[in-house]
């Protein structure tokens, strides 16, 4: 899936190929169903995980992908708290500490927009300049507004895993759009046709003009609805439901992001007896990049949890698949 | 000592930056000063401020006459659309450029017409406040994505679109 040897690193979905896609997922379900044959295949590897802004699911299931595949992955931090960033220290800075000490490659997360291709453009420079003769690939783990490449291609993984295919799918994509990173999977989805999005939304947290340019340019089939009684009616045509929690940690830190905070709160929740009272597709699942907040479910009750509707468990599992098939490849290829 | 003048030679060939901001007159000249000159021969460069301009004034849409800044360059000529003029462009679109041979003006454009392409600058800030490059220091990079007016650029590393402004 990486085509070019001089640049494997992994930074924007857009990036990617159709082609690179489905190579990549193909390649994803091979190792998942016979992951002893790659128990060794990162021996002598070393990765590090710059996390700048919290995670646990991406920050743990890199380590547990990149160590169950014979790499060295205990360097880095899931959080700037107690570092040398705190002191100061910049992210190039780091980084190239990190390819002092081994790494090959270095998974970054960032609140600021560009923060991957940044570290990947300062470290290929040192590269080419001949600071250094090692070469060191940065994948994004979720960067600034837009980015989280692994998510979008674990989340086609998933729907490619429970439907058979990526083509003709039809869903309903809910919650907070704006800030949702995770909901930019419609754009690589797109690259596989026929697809059909019913998008749902808090006025204020109205799909980014630029995925609506995408998609119009791609002449994909796409409304936005911004009534949340419309639920009941939407559901039972859909193959899938993806939710994204509202991104309170990235509104504005002013009064008028308080303010958002609680406009917006619970505007749309699937509950069991929504579910009852309808009548879903066969192989229904709903989706969403967890954690969902007890107190403030945002998108889907706890409840959902225990029904087949539930897509977004295996989704979360699938994330250590994916990202052990990428590690691969990256070395690989 | 009583003062000391440097004695500035008439312009028979070089470069003249006119009706600049005053303020953006220090990023002109770092551009100029800090690039690699042909043979390491960096010509002389002046730079004045305080002459009065109209087209300052209109540039800021004021009436009357406002303070202009000057940038001369003695000996050399830069190409349009070079990395310099790019990055001088981006700094303050709206100057005029004036090439000047034989003591007379040959050719006369506004800095936004001299754009190319990518521009690399320190000088130009990306508009967007979440961008990696308004938290780290080094390297910016914006490809221009029209001349304009308004000259329009788009940094490389958050793809924000932005104007620069113009007047
Ligand atoms: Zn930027």
């Amino acid at each position: 899936m990486f085509g070019d040897r001089n640049n494997r690193h992994v930074i924007s979905i857009n990036d990617f190929s159709k082609d690179a896609l489905l190579e990549l997922i193909s390649f994803t379900s091979v190792m998942k169903s016979n992951p002893e044959v790659y128990r060794d295949s990162l021996v002598g590897w070393k990765a590090a995980e710059m996390f700048i802004s919290n995670s646990t699911r991406t920050f743990e299931s890199f380590r547990e992908a990149a160590e169950d595949l014979g790499a060295k992955a205990r360097m880095g931090f899931r959080s700037p708290s107690g570092t040398s960033l705190e002191k100061g220290e910049s992210v190039v800075a780091t980084g190239q500490m990190y390819r002092g000490y081994g790494a090959d490659v270095i998974i970054t997360r960032s609140p600021h927009d560009g923060a991957a291709l940044y570290l990947a453009d300062a470290l290929d420079v040192d590269f080419e300049t001949g600071l250094t003769d090692k070469r060191v690939w940065v994948i994004d783990g979720g960067t600034g507004n837009k980015d989280h490449s692994t998510q979008n291609m674990l989340d086609l993984y998933t729907f490619r895993e429970q439907y058979g295919k990526l083509d003709g799918l039809n869903c309903l994509v809910f919650g907070d759009l704006l800030y949702g990173r995770s909901i930019r999977f419609v754009l690589p989805l797109s690259l596989f046709g026929d697809l059909e999005v019913t998008f749902l939304s808090h006025p204020r947290l109205a799909l980014a003009d630029d995925i609506r340019g995408t998609l119009t340019e791609r002449g994909v089939k796409f409304q936005e609805i911004f009534d949340p009684e419309a639920l009941p009616d939407v559901l039972p045509t859909v193959d899938f439901v993806y939710g994204s929690r509202n991104q309170e940690n990235r509104y504005p830190e002013t009064a008028e992001g308080e303010e958002l905070k609680r406009e917006v709160r619970d505007f749309a929740v699937i509950n069991r007896k929504m579910m009852e009272s309808i009548k879903p597709k066969d192989g229904f699942k709903i989706y969403h990049a967890l954690p969902v907040d007890r107190k403030h479910p945002c998108i889907v009750e706890h409840e959902i949890d225990r029904t087949s509707y539930c897509g977004y468990i295996k989704e979360a599992e699938n994330g250590y698949h994916l990202r052990k098939a990428l590690l691969y490849r990256m070395r690989h290829d | 000592m009583g003062n000391e003048y440097i004695p500035l030679p008439d312009m028979e060939m070089g470069m003249n930056f006119d009706h600049a901001y005053p303020d953006r007159l220090g990023s002109i000249c770092n551009v100029l000063v800090n690039r690699t000159w042909v043979n390491g021969n960096t010509p002389i460069i002046t730079q004045a401020v305080g002459f009065q301009s109209s087209k300052v004034a209109k540039r800021r849409g004021r009436e009357g006459k406002l303070p202009k800044g000057v940038v001369k360059i003695y000996g050399m000529h830069l190409e349009e659309a070079s990395d310099v003029l790019t990055e001088i462009a981006a700094i303050d679109p709206g100057c005029t450029v004036n090439w000047i041979f034989n003591r007379s003006v040959i050719k006369k454009k506004r800095a936004f017409e001299c754009a190319g392409d990518y521009v690399e600058s320190d000088a130009i800030n990306c508009e967007n406040s979440d961008c990696i490059t308004n938290h780290e220091e080094g390297r910016k990079k914006y490809h221009i994505v029209s001349k304009g007016p308004p000259l329009t650029a788009r940094c490389h590393y958050c793809e924000r679109e932005f104007e620069i402004v113009y007047r």
